[in-house]
């Protein structure tokens, strides 16, 4: 069974997204701040990672370039879910690095179905 | 698309959370208006709430959050002060908001005085 490591530090979100992921055969883990984020991702080396970018205990944008800049976590697909809807943002984002992008209110469908792509 | 009637109750819930941590974070804020650290956590609970708001369909909750967390965001960026009259606003709809009872109250306030 696929892993999903979900870093996202509002309970419902995650729930939501973690019910959805669940129910489409993957094992779910959520972390709710970027330091748990970082350590889980080293220690459970995820198949494919969701990261929301305001976390608490850091940041989501360094929590990503710590992901990229390790080799313990380089090569693990990450998907950002986020509501800050600013272009510098993820111009940022998109020049670090990543195989999804999606704002939020997502649609869990669509979701899911990006990373029924990248993990098949 | 996933039904999110069932998710109700665990939303009003993680709200009426988050509305009780910006109570206590503007209390702070009231004494010295100056402390980024908690600025920043209004900043991050007001996000968080607008982002599940609008996941529920809470539209008017949602939208008040995001001119609020504006507010916040412009106040550590620029290294501005936030109007008392912002802190007043937020102080009463933090004390409206504790005082629903479910989804349906909550999502019905109106925000907009």
């Amino acid at each position: 069974m696929k892993r999903v490591l979900i870093i996202e530090d509002d309970s419902l979100m995650s729930k939501v997204f973690g019910d959805a992921l669940s129910k489409a055969g993957y094992s779910v883990t959520v972390t709710a701040d970027a330091y748990q984020g970082q350590h889980a991702a080293v220690s459970m080396k995820p198949d494919l990672i969701t990261l929301d970018l305001m976390l608490p205990a850091g940041n989501g944008i360094d929590l990503l370039r710590n992901l990229h800049a390790s080799f313990q976590t380089q090569s693990i697909p990450i998907i950002v879910i986020t509501s800050y809807k600013d272009d510098e943002v993820r111009k940022e984002i998109e020049e670090i690095g990543v195989q999804g992008f999606f704002y939020k209110p997502f649609n869990t469908d669509e979701i899911v179905a990006k990373i029924k792509t990248i993990l098949n | 698309m996933t039904d999110l009637k069932k998710y109700e109750s665990h939303f009003f819930k993680n709200t009426q959370n988050l509305f009780s941590k910006l109570h206590e974070y503007i209390k702070t804020l009231s004494k010295n208006t100056n402390q980024k650290t908690v600025l920043e956590d209004c900043h991050r609970v007001l996000h968080t709430i607008k982002g599940s708001a609008a996941l529920m369909g809470c539209e008017n909750l949602s939208h008040f959050a995001e001119q609020m967390e504006e507010n916040f965001r412009n106040s550590i960026k620029n290294d501005q002060k936030i109007d008392t009259l912002i802190f007043k606003e937020l102080e009463l709809v933090c004390v409206e908001v504790l005082s629903t009872s479910d989804f349906e109250s909550l999502k019905n306030i109106n925000f907009k005085k």
